[in-house]
């Protein structure tokens, strides 16, 4: 116990650096905002104004203050393990629900052939655990995986199962085989369908998870792989680029409450059978029902629990995929949006860390803070509409005019320090990644800094279109609107231009109505609303451009060049396989997936 | 194993090869809903907890 006092006291004093540095900067830009809006007189709206940039700059600034945090902090040293052999036995769990599953029983082939090829003994098993409901999806399943048995000689150490009904989604799909079968292993890695691991990365975590007692989750951070759409690539480069320095930030504040996202993790299962058993909450969904976003929860009651919640930041060899287009962005976002309000139900719960608790909070923030700025925009427009006309003559006989103060410096500043907080720390992460040479991977120093640009370009250009998504979820959510359970897309994710507009026309004429109105009822500020009004109104046009796919050279990542092993294995498989005759029904995948 | 995707017969000999084995662990349903005054009274463990820490900056 006593050697981890250091790393307490660490964690304390990031979290203490984090948010003492977080609230000043939003009490300064909520005071500067406040002088500036007082210069005529003190009212309603600008209080309120005041208000909301105070909690708009605050979340901007947390986001800034995690990747100084990253950018200052060590990485985290070599975990001292147990030598030898693995006495442990690991099961790697893969939940599906209406994959691919030629696509995804590769992905199981290519793993269990790298863990192989590590020459280690250790016992690492596979289990699919299919919560398909398209019987023809699922019978291609038995299929594929009937060839996966073959293939890799796996009979006995892997297996398949399909429940009848999906209760609980992912987390009660991973909960029933945990009460039925988890007594067979002592750890679970979990992944998603379109996780992949290197099998060097598998056998890590199990030394860590085994040379360390209590610790009961270690977390990965996975990389974005096989983007190639602008969209995709986009994210996969800032994924690549920008999230390790923010995920080490991240570790620093979280410490032993540390992060779970639902895969590319392992589990001590003895621990997480004692905690994570997921009750439904009271009431019905949106808010009540099934808990949505389990990850997050089962985190917490780990940590409740006494066990260590721990990311591992230098863990390399572990990639997921990514959305390719905005549209399967939003449906995504829909998705996390509704779990994370809903843990507004969880804020409270007995027992919980504090920090998990304002992990919650920040999970919530994190979806209503589009709306913040919404409010804010709107509130300025009204201020502007209201405002009274000076009185240039407030004495009565004295012939010269009392002009009130200019406060443009000051409403300037603010603007800049707001955009400053935006951009400040992908600069710092450039700069770092420059000296530390991580900027090779990503095109050079010339080569990263154009695509950070740019990526920071079409960020901006999108931001808005992902706002107006943003907020129509959290409305949605707040009108008792239950999103369900929609199956991911993990297509090549190309749109046409009608799909664009059916998704996207929305934004447009609320853009456009926006930016009528703004000029309206406030001429002044139409200037200041149009890099947020004219991405609106071009959204189906963005929307469909994004989708298309980008060139080879366009935002570039390390594994460009350097194909993971991992990756090349599952192609492997993917091309012996791809000449094998699909089973009966021989229904295309894609047709039953929409049927 | 579900019995959801047919046919019955050939799912049945393929789930003799495919299940994962038996080996039930206990797993309670956890409680994440605050009693009444349960929130209060963590946060007054909590910061009681915080309160040596606070005496000794003072």
């Amino acid at each position: 116990m006593a050697q981890n006092t250091p790393v307490r006291d660490r964690t304390i004093s990031a979290r203490a650096l984090a948010i003492a540095a977080s609230v000043l900067a939003a009490a300064a830009a909520g005071m500067v905002f406040q002088i500036y809006g007082a210069a005529d007189g003190v009212g309603l709206l600008d209080v309120l104004r005041s208000t909301l940039i105070f909690f708009s700059t605050w979340w901007l600034a947390w986001g800034a203050a995690t990747a100084l945090l990253g950018l200052t902090s060590r990485q985290r040293p070599a975990v001292a393990r147990i030598a030898g052999a693995i006495k442990g036995r690991t099961v790697v769990i893969v939940p599906v629900y209406n994959e691919d599953p030629r696509i995804t029983f590769a992905r199981i082939a290519a793993m269990d052939a790298s863990v192989k090829a590590t020459h280690i003994p250790a016992q690492v098993d596979f289990v699919v655990l299919s919560d398909t409901r398209d019987d023809k999806i699922a019978l291609q399943e038995q299929h594929w995986f009937a060839r996966l048995l073959a293939r890799q000689n796996g009979e006995g150490r892997m297996f398949y199962r399909r429940r009848e009904k999906n209760t609980g989604r992912k987390a009660g799909n991973i909960e029933e085989f945990i009460a039925s079968s988890g007594a067979a292993w002592d750890y679970a890695v979990i992944l998603d369908a379109d996780s992949l691991m290197e099998g060097d990365t598998i056998i890590e975590m199990i030394r860590r998870i085994e040379a360390a007692p209590k610790l009961a989750l270690l977390q990965t951070l996975p990389r974005v792989i096989g983007a190639t759409t602008h969209f995709g690539r986009a994210m996969q480069f800032a994924a690549g680029f920008h999230s390790p320095i923010f995920a080490r930030g991240l570790a620093a504040t979280q410490g032993r409450t540390g992060p779970f996202w639902g895969h590319n993790a392992i589990v001590r299962i003895r621990a997480w059978a004692e905690s994570c058993g997921l009750p439904e909450l009271p009431g019905l969904a949106p808010f009540g029902g099934h808990i949505m976003s389990h990850d997050y929860v089962e985190a917490a009651m780990l940590a409740r629990a006494g066990w260590l919640v721990r990311l591992d930041d230098d863990l390399e060899g572990s990639y997921e995929e990514g959305p390719e287009n905005i549209i399967d962005h939003a449906k995504r976002d829909r998705r996390w949006c509704q779990g994370n309000l809903q843990h507004a139900k969880l804020v409270t719960a007995p027992g919980l860390k504090p920090w998990s608790r304002f992990v919650f909070i920040q999970g919530i923030f994190a979806y209503i803070a589009p709306l913040i700025w919404l409010a804010f925009i709107a509130a300025s427009i009204a201020a502007v509409y209201w405002v009274e006309i000076p009185d240039y003559f407030p004495e009565a006989n004295w012939p010269f005019p009392t002009f009130p103060n200019d406060q443009t410096p000051k409403a300037i500043g603010l603007a800049v320090g707001v955009f400053g907080l935006l951009v400040m720390p992908k600069l710092l992460v450039a700069l770092d990644a420059i000296f530390t040479g991580r900027a090779r991977g990503f095109g050079g120093i010339g080569g990263s800094l154009r695509a950070m640009l740019v990526e920071l370009a079409l960020s901006s250009l999108i931001a808005p279109i992902l706002m107006a998504f943003q907020s129509r979820s959290v409305l949605q959510v707040l009108l008792g609107r239950d999103g369900g359970w929609p199956p991911n897309n993990r297509g090549d994710g190309g749109l046409d231009i009608t799909d664009a507009w059916a998704a996207g026309s929305w934004i447009s004429w609320l853009g456009l109505s926006g930016l009528i109105a703004t000029h309206l009822m406030a001429p002044v500020l139409t200037l200041w609303l149009l890099p947020v009004g004219l991405p609106m109104v071009a959204a189906p046009l963005l929307i469909w451009w994004t989708s298309r796919i980008a060139g080879p050279h366009a935002f570039p990542v390390p594994e460009d060049t350097t194909i993971p092993p991992i990756l090349t294995r599952h192609n492997a498989v993917l091309a012996a396989w791809s000449i094998i005759a699909p089973a009966a029904p021989t229904t295309p995948l894609a047709e039953a997936k929409l049927g | 194993m579900s019995s959801h995707a047919k046919p019955v017969t050939q799912q049945a000999r393929m789930a003799d090869v495919m299940l994962p084995p038996s080996a039930p662990l206990t797993m309670p349903k956890q409680v994440l809903t605050a009693t009444p005054g349960s929130f209060m009274r963590s946060l007054r463990n909590w910061l009681w907890a915080l309160a040596p820490g606070l005496r000794r900056l003072g």
